[in-house]
C-alpha cells in the first residue's frame, strides 16, 4: 500500500465521518460529549460539578440568513415551554428585512416582544453575562467569527475524537488565517447558556451546544462592542416590551 | 485489490470514529449545575431600559454597580447576523479543500 493510497483511505474515511456529523442539540447529548464540539482545537470535557449549563433546546439552522430566528426560537421555548415555536416558523412568518445580512438586533427584540418576552439590547461585560446565567437567563450574543466554524455540510471531525483530529486542526488553521486576514468572517448569533472556569457554553444554531474560551468569545464579540440581548418572561403586571425605546 | 483494502480501511476508521463518542458517553456523562429561570427584578428592568423613566435613572443604577449600557435604536438596527446561502456553499468548498490539503500532507 503506497503513501498515496493511505492518504486516499484517510480522505475517504474523513468524508464518510463528515457525512455522519450531527449537532449536539440537547443538554444530555452535550453532557455526554462536551469535549467533542468546541471552537477550541484541544478541548477537555466539562466535568466540573460547578459548571452551570442551562437546559436550552437547540433549534437547528435551516438557511444562511435565519440564524437569529433559530436562536430566538430556543429562547422562546426556554421561557414558554418546549415546542412553543420553531425558528423555521419564525423565519417564514417574519423574515429579516435584509435576507443577505440576516436579522438585526432590533428585529430580534421586536420579534421577542411579539412572542411575549421582555427583551432589551444592552452592552454586557463578562461578569454581567455570568450574572444573567446565574439568574437562569440565557443571553443572545452577536459574534463575528470565521465562517468555517459555522457550516453544516461536511464538517469533518467536528465531533469525532480520533478520525477528525487532523481535519479539525486544518479547520482551526483556516479559522486562524481568516481572523488574521479578516477574510471570510461572518456575523452570527449564538445563545450563551453556561460557563465553566475559563470557558463559556453556547448554543450555536448550526452545531448546537459548543464550548468556547472566554478569551475567544470576547474576541468574537469585540466588533459589536459587547452587545447582547437579555430576555425575561414578562411579569403579568409589567408593561409590554418596548423594543423601539432605547437609550445610548 | 489495493483499492478494496483502502476502502475497507477507510470504512473501518470511519465507523470506529462514530462508535467512539457513544462509548465515551457512557463513561463520562457529566452532571451540570442548573438554576431556575428568574424574571427581571425591578432593578434589572430599569437597568436594561425596560422601565426606567429617564437616562439619569439608568445612570444611577450604573453607579450602583450595574455595568450595563442600553443600545441605541440605531445601534440595534445596525448590528445584524446571518449569511447568504451562497456563502454557506463557499464555506463548504473551503472545508473540502482544507480536508484534501490535510490528507495530502
Amino acid at each position: 500500500m503506497t503513501l498515496r493510497e493511505i492518504a486516499l483511505a484517510f480522505l475517504l474515511a474523513v468524508c464518510v465521518a463528515a457525512c455522519a456529523t450531527s449537532p449536539t442539540s440537547d443538554l444530555t447529548a452535550f453532557a455526554a460529549r462536551s469535549a467533542s464540539n468546541s471552537f477550541e482545537p484541544f478541548e477537555t470535557p466539562i466535568a466540573s460539578e460547578g459548571a452551570l449549563v442551562l437546559s436550552v433546546v437547540h433549534d437547528p439552522q435551516t438557511s444562511g440568513a435565519s440564524c437569529g430566528a433559530h436562536v430566538l426560537a430556543s429562547v422562546v421555548n426556554y421561557w414558554r415551554g418546549a415546542g412553543t415555536i420553531s425558528g423555521a416558523a419564525l423565519f417564514n412568518a417574519a423574515p429579516p428585512a435584509d435576507v443577505e445580512a440576516g436579522y438585526s438586533m432590533a428585529e430580534l427584540i421586536a420579534l421577542a416582544g411579539r412572542q411575549g418576552l421582555l427583551a432589551s439590547g444592552v452592552r454586557l461585560n463578562l461578569p454581567d453575562l455570568l450574572r444573567e446565567l446565574e439568574n437562569g437567563r440565557p443571553v443572545l450574543l452577536p459574534v463575528r467569527i470565521p465562517s468555517i466554524y459555522v457550516q453544516n455540510r461536511t464538517l469533518p471531525g467536528a465531533d469525532r475524537p480520533l478520525l477528525g483530529l487532523a481535519a479539525d486542526l486544518a479547520v482551526q488553521r483556516v479559522g486562524q488565517v481568516s481572523e488574521i486576514t479578516n477574510l471570510a468572517l461572518v456575523n452570527h448569533y449564538v445563545l450563551l447558556v453556561g460557563y465553566d472556569r475559563d470557558r463559556a457554553v453556547v448554543v450555536e444554531p448550526v452545531m448546537g451546544y459548543r464550548t468556547i474560551s472566554f478569551e475567544r468569545l470576547a474576541r468574537y464579540r469585540r466588533p459589536f462592542n459587547d452587545a447582547a440581548i437579555v430576555f425575561s418572561a414578562a411579569p403579568a403586571a409589567s408593561p409590554p416590551p418596548r423594543a423601539s425605546r432605547r437609550r445610548g | 485489490m489495493k483499492f478494496r483494502l483502502a476502502t475497507a480501511l477507510a470504512l473501518t476508521l470511519a465507523f470506529t470514529s462514530m462508535a467512539t463518542p457513544i462509548a465515551t458517553a457512557e463513561q463520562q456523562a457529566a452532571q451540570f449545575r442548573t438554576v431556575a429561570p428568574q424574571a427581571f427584578s425591578t432593578a434589572e428592568l430599569q437597568a436594561y431600559g425596560l422601565s426606567a423613566n429617564d437616562a439619569a435613572q439608568v445612570a444611577e443604577l450604573q453607579r450602583q454597580g450595574y455595568q450595563v449600557r442600553v443600545l441605541s435604536a440605531e445601534e440595534a438596527a445596525q448590528y445584524s447576523g446571518g449569511m447568504s446561502n451562497r456563502t454557506w456553499w463557499i464555506i463548504g468548498a473551503v472545508v473540502v479543500i482544507a480536508v484534501v490539503v490535510a490528507a495530502s500532507n
